[in-house]
């Protein structure tokens, strides 16, 4: 557990290391932590069922969350493709809009696993998917 | 040395025990892009696997 929330802050502190460049190169950050978080999420939970800590059902609605999550982070690449191939406005706030949604199933993941297991993944991603803003107009682009 | 890089320095050691050095150099790498191409984005889509498969 303390080797989890080790390696999700020096993620997090890495990230915020980089200077922000334009949106493509912020989204690609965000992602790219989404993804590293999810990555340790998971090796956590399938240790934990290993322990005997998380059982096979449980286990099975993890995985729904999971699930959940790595399409809408497979959406959110997708999204991200599109904007550079058209840097268009209408892409990029789908692109926002696809990050909100990683986001919300993020949250529902972590509580479900919290439910069964309290602090084992912080409910929220780390720092540069939450500096995503509602609003375009103060994302540089 | 401050506390900030004491802290800096653990989380580094930290995902160095996690993941080893390989993948901390990579992460770095990937997050020290001054821009990205579409060829970066396949490094995004090989980042993760579909949860069955942890």
């Amino acid at each position: 557990m303390r080797k989890v929330k080790i390696a999700l802050l020096s993620v997090i502190i890495l990230a915020t290391l980089v200077s922000c460049a334009n949106f493509s190169n912020n989204t690609y950050k965000t992602i790219y932590i989404a993804g590293q978080s999810y990555d340790l999420a998971m090796r956590t939970v399938s240790e934990l069922q290993k322990q005997g800590k998380i059982t096979a059902a449980q286990r099975e609605e993890i995985n729904k969350y999971g699930t959940a999550y790595y399409m809408a982070y497979n959406a959110s690449i997708d999204s991200l493709e599109l904007y550079m191939r058209v840097e268009d406005q209408t892409t990029k706030d789908k692109v926002i809009s696809i990050l909100q949604e990683l986001m919300g199933k993020w949250t529902a993941f972590a509580v479900y696993v919290n439910s069964l297991i309290p602090n084992t993944i912080s409910p929220k991603l780390p720092k540069k998917i939450e500096d995503v803003p509602t609003s375009t107009s103060v994302i540089p682009k | 040395m401050d506390a900030a890089t004491t802290q800096l320095i653990v989380a580094l050691v930290g995902l160095v025990i996690q993941y080893g050095v390989p993948a901390v150099i990579s992460a770095i790498d990937a997050l020290e892009k001054d821009s990205i191409t579409l060829d970066d984005l396949k490094t995004l889509r090989g980042l993760i696997k579909p949860p069955e498969q942890y």
